[in-house]
C-alpha cells in the first residue's frame, strides 16, 4: 500500500494530511457527488485561519482548517430546512464541551437536515450496503471453518497436496480471504464515499458555525 | 489435551542447559531495552501535557506510524512466543488460534475504526456518550473497558514473569516475583511521564524489532530447508512425535465434544473481542483523520497477517529443528520454542551466532511484553479518569445543577488523576499477578477478549447502527456481557473442579467451558435489545442524527 505523506506534521500543527488534495479535487470536479443537492445562496463563511482558532474554546478541539483558497470555488450545501446559519462570531460547536449548550438547537437542527440529505443518505448507502454483507459473510465463513474442525475433522484430514490437507488448506484461505476484504474494503471507501464524505464534512462544519 | 510424549527424535543435539553466556548477553540486551524505553519516555514525555497528547498523543500520527503501533499493541508476547509456541507442540490446531487473531481485524476496519475516530474523543465511552448522555452509560462502559484492561494486564505480567525468569535461565519463585515487580514499576513510569506519545512510540519501535526479528528467523529457517517448505512440514511431523496427526486438527482441541466446544467458543471470543479491546479502540484517536484510521488498520492487518505467517513457519520450524518432546522439556506451554529455535538457526548451542540471536529473540521478547503492559495501562487509566471520574463521577446529580450543565473537571485535572490512576492500576495489577502466577496465560487472555466481545462490542454495535437504541439498553448491554462472563469462568473448571483450576481443592464448576465466550456474547446482545425494548423512554432521533451524521462524515471530529 502506497503512503502518501510520509513525514509526519510538525508539533502542534494539526494539518489534515487528506484535506488538501480532496479539497483540490472537489475544485477541478465541480460535479462531485455532495454538490448535487447543493442549494447556494448563503454567504461563505469564511474567516481566517487565525480568527478561527481565537474563536474557539479549545484550539485543540477545532476541526482542521481547509485551504482558504479553496473554499469559494465550493459553496456549502445548505438544505433549505435550516432557516440561518450562526453567526460566524460564534464559537464552533465542540460536542461534550461545555461550549455545545450554547446552541444545542441550532446544531440539532444541521445534524438532523443533513442526515435526511441526499447526499448523506447516499453515503450511508454505500457504506452500509458494502459492510453488512461482508461483515456477514466473512464472519459466517470462519466460523464454518472453525466448526468444521470440530464437526468434519474426517474431511479436513483428507489429503490435498503434498503435506498439505483440507484444513491446511482453509485455514491459508482464511489468510488470503482476509487480506482480499482489506483490499475491498478499502477500495470501496475510496471510490465511493470518501470524497462525497468530505464535501459533506465541510458543509456541516460550515452550518455549524 | 494429548500428551505426545513419544520417542525423542530431534534433528540436532539438544539444545537445552543453556550455557551462562548466552544469558549474560541476554541481559545486557534487555538493559539497553530498558534504557532506550526510558529514553523515549523522557524525551517525547517533554512535547505536552495536555489532556489531548495524555490519551491521543497529539492526533498527529501517520497511518503508518500508527499501524505499526497497532500491531504492538496486539501482537503480545502470547503472539509472538505463546503461538509459535503452540504450534510447536500442537502443529495445526496452533494454526487456528492466529486465524482468529487475525481475521478478527476485519470486524475492527469494516464496523469500528473509523466510526470511532470519527464519534470519539479518547475513549470507548465517549461514542456511546455522544448519543446516550447518561452517566450510567460512561460509568458502565468506563467500568467494563476497566475490568477488560485489567484482565489482559494480568495475563501479560503472569506471562512476563515466568518468561523473564525462564529467558535468562532461572526458574526460582523469587525471579518471577521480582519480574512482575519490575515491569510493572517501569509500565508506571511509562504512562506517568509519557503518556500516549511515549507509549505510542514504544510500541512502534517494538512492533519494528518484533517483524525485523521473525524476518530474519524466517529467512534462515527457508534458507535452512532450501526453500521447500514441504519439506519443512514434513519434518515437523517427523519430529512432533505424533506424526501425520501433528499436521491435522484436533491434536489439542479434539478429544471430546466439549473441548471442541471449548475452542468454537474460544473463536468466537478472539474474532469479536478484538474490536472491544480498550487499548486497541484509543490508538484510533491517535491519527487526525477517520481515512488515516482505516488506513493504519490496513497496515495493521498487513502487519499481523504476515507475523502470524512466519509465526506458523517458526512454530513448524522449532517441531522440525528442535525437536516437541525437547520444546515441552523446556517450558511445558511451549513459550520458548521460538528462542529455542534462534538457538539453532544461529549455529547451536555454544556457537556465537547461537548465543546472540537468542539474546537478541529474548530481548525482543522483552520489549514486547513492556510495551503491552504500557498500552493496556494506559487505556486502563483512561477509563478510569476519563469516563468513571470526569464522566460519570464529578458528574454525578447533586453537585451543583443537572447532569447537562454540571460544572466538568477541567482537563488538566483529568489528567492528573488519570497519571494518578496508571500509578493505582498498575499497582492492583502488580499485586493480582503476584497472586495470581499459577494461572494459564493463554487462558487469561482469552477471557480477557470474551469479556470485551460480551459487554463492549454489543453496545458499541447498537450505539453505531441500531436508530432505536436507548440508555437503558446501553447499560443492561455491558452489564448484561459482562457478568454472565464473569460469573460463568468463576464456576468453571479453571476456578475449581480440575488439577490446574485456581483452587484445586475444592469442586464447585457446573459450567464445563473454559472460556464463557458462546454463552456470555449473545446474552450481551440479547440483553441490549431486551433493555431497548422495555426501556421507558424511546431513543432520541437528534442524537442519533448527530452520531451518525459525524460518525461517517467526520463533521465536528476532534
Amino acid at each position: 500500500m502506497p503512503q502518501q505523506q510520509t513525514s509526519s506534521p510538525g508539533q502542534g500543527q494539526r494539518f489534515d494530511w487528506w484535506a488538501a488534495p480532496a479539497a483540490a479535487a472537489t475544485a477541478s470536479e465541480p460535479t462531485a457527488a455532495p454538490r448535487r443537492t447543493a442549494v447556494p445562496g448563503q454567504p461563505v463563511p469564511t474567516r481566517p485561519a487565525a480568527a478561527r482558532s481565537a474563536a474557539a474554546p479549545e484550539p485543540v478541539a477545532a476541526p482542521p482548517a481547509p485551504p482558504v483558497a479553496a473554499r469559494p470555488v465550493a459553496p456549502p450545501a445548505v438544505p433549505p430546512l435550516v432557516p440561518a446559519v450562526a453567526p460566524p462570531s460564534a464559537p464552533p460547536v465542540v460536542p461534550q464541551a461545555s461550549a455545545a449548550a450554547v446552541s444545542t438547537t441550532d446544531s440539532t437542527e444541521v445534524y438532523r437536515s443533513v442526515q435526511a440529505s441526499a447526499a448523506f443518505q447516499d453515503i450511508r448507502r454505500s457504506y452500509r450496503s458494502f459492510v453488512f454483507p461482508t461483515s456477514g459473510a466473512f464472519l459466517g465463513w470462519y466460523l464454518m471453518y472453525v466448526a468444521a474442525e470440530a464437526a468434519a475433522p474426517g474431511v479436513m484430514r483428507s489429503p490435498v497436496a503434498g503435506p498439505l490437507n483440507v484444513a491446511w488448506v482453509l485455514g491459508l484461505l482464511q489468510f488470503a480471504s482476509t487480506f482480499l476484504l482489506t483490499w475491498l474494503y478499502a477500495r470501496n471507501a475510496r471510490t465511493k464515499r470518501d470524497r462525497a464524505a468530505l464535501g459533506l464534512r465541510w458543509d456541516t462544519q460550515d452550518q455549524l458555525r | 489435551m494429548t500428551a505426545t510424549t513419544g520417542v525423542l527424535t530431534t534433528a540436532t543435539p539438544p539444545p537445552v542447559a543453556p550455557a551462562g553466556q548466552h544469558h549474560g548477553l541476554a541481559i545486557v540486551l534487555f538493559a539497553v531495552i530498558v534504557l532506550v524505553t526510558l529514553g523515549i519516555t523522557l524525551w517525547v514525555g517533554r512535547q505536552g501535557s495536555a489532556a489531548e497528547d495524555f490519551y491521543a498523543g497529539g492526533r498527529d500520527f501517520t497511518p503508518l506510524q500508527n499501524g505499526f503501533a497497532l500491531s504492538g499493541d496486539y501482537l503480545s508476547a502470547a503472539s509472538f512466543l505463546g503461538v509459535a509456541g503452540l504450534i510447536a507442540l500442537y502443529g495445526y490446531d496452533g494454526v487456528l488460534y492466529s486465524i482468529g487473531f487475525l481475521v478478527a481485524w476485519l470486524v475492527v476496519l469494516m464496523l469500528v475504526a473509523e466510526l470511532v475516530r470519527n464519534a470519539g474523543r479518547y475513549t470507548l465511552a465517549d461514542v456511546l456518550a455522544l448519543r446516550l448522555r447518561r452517566r450510567r452509560v460512561r460509568a458502565a462502559a468506563g467500568g467494563a473497558s476497566v475490568v477488560v484492561t485489567l484482565l489482559y494486564l494480568v495475563a501479560q505480567m503472569v506471562g512476563a514473569g515466568s518468561l523473564v525468569a525462564l529467558l535468562l535461565g532461572t526458574n526460582s519463585a523469587q525471579a518471577r516475583t521480582w519480574t512482575i515487580i519490575a515491569v510493572g514499576a517501569l509500565m508506571i513510569v511509562y504512562v506517568t511521564i509519557g503518556g500516549m506519545r511515549a507509549t505510542t512510540w514504544i510500541q512502534i519501535v517494538k512492533a519494528f524489532l518484533l517483524i525485523a526479528g521473525s524476518v530474519l528467523l524466517t529467512v534462515l529457517l527457508v534458507v535452512r530447508f532450501h526453500g521447500d517448505l514441504f519439506e519443512l512440514m514434513r519434518q515437523a511431523a517427523r519430529h512432533s512425535g505424533a506424526g501425520q496427526r501433528y499436521l491435522e486438527p484436533g491434536l489439542k482441541y479434539g478429544a471430546t465434544f466439549t473441548s471442541r466446544l471449548d475452542f468454537f467458543s474460544l473463536g468466537l471470543a478472539l474474532v469479536l473481542g478484538t474490536a472491544g479491546l480498550p487499548h486497541i479502540l484509543s490508538r484510533f484517536y491517535t491519527v487526525p483523520t477517520a481515512r488515516a484510521a482505516r488506513r493504519s488498520t490496513m497496515w495493521a492487518i498487513g502487519l499481523v497477517g504476515g507475523f502470524y505467517l512466519m509465526a506458523i513457519a517458526l512454530g513448524l520450524g522449532a517441531t522440525a529443528l528442535v525437536g516437541s518432546a525437547e520444546v515441552r522439556h523446556a517450558n511445558a506451554a511451549g513459550n520458548t520454542a521460538v528462542p529455542l529455535l534462534a538457538l539453532v538457526l544461529g549455529g547451536g548451542n555454544g556457537s556465537t551466532g547461537g548465543v546472540v540471536l537468542f539474546a537478541l529473540i529474548s530481548a525482543i521478547a522483552f520489549a514486547t511484553i513492556l510495551a503491552v503492559v504500557a498500552g493496556l495501562t494506559l487505556a486502563s487509566s483512561a477509563a478510569f479518569a476519563h469516563d468513571i471520574w470526569a464522566g460519570a463521577w464529578r458528574n454525578r446529580p447533586g453537585r451543583r445543577g443537572t447532569e447537562r450543565t454540571a460544572e466538568k473537571p477541567s482537563e488538566q485535572q483529568e489528567v492528573v488523576v488519570a497519571r494518578f490512576a496508571a500509578g493505582g492500576i498498575g499497582a492492583a495489577a502488580i499485586v493480582i499477578s503476584l497472586y495470581a502466577q499459577q494461572l494459564n496465560v493463554a487462558f487469561l487472555v482469552g477471557l480477557a477478549f470474551a469479556v470485551a466481545a460480551s459487554s463492549n462490542l454489543p453496545v458499541l454495535l447498537y450505539s453505531l447502527f441500531w436508530s432505536r437504541f436507548t440508555a437503558r439498553g446501553a447499560v443492561w448491554s455491558v452489564y448484561g456481557g459482562l457478568v454472565p462472563a464473569i460469573v460463568l469462568v468463576f464456576f468453571s473448571p479453571v476456578v475449581s473442579g480440575s488439577k490446574v483450576a485456581l483452587f484445586p481443592g475444592v469442586d464447585f464448576h457446573w459450567f464445563p467451558l473454559e472460556n464463557p465466550g458462546i454463552v456470555s456474547i449473545p446474552l450481551g446482545f440479547l440483553a441490549g435489545w431486551i433493555g431497548t425494548l422495555t426501556s421507558p423512554e424511546p431513543a432520541d432521533p437528534d442524537r442519533f442524527a448527530e452520531l451518525e451524521v459525524r460518525a461517517l462524515t467526520g463533521a465536528g471530529a476532534a
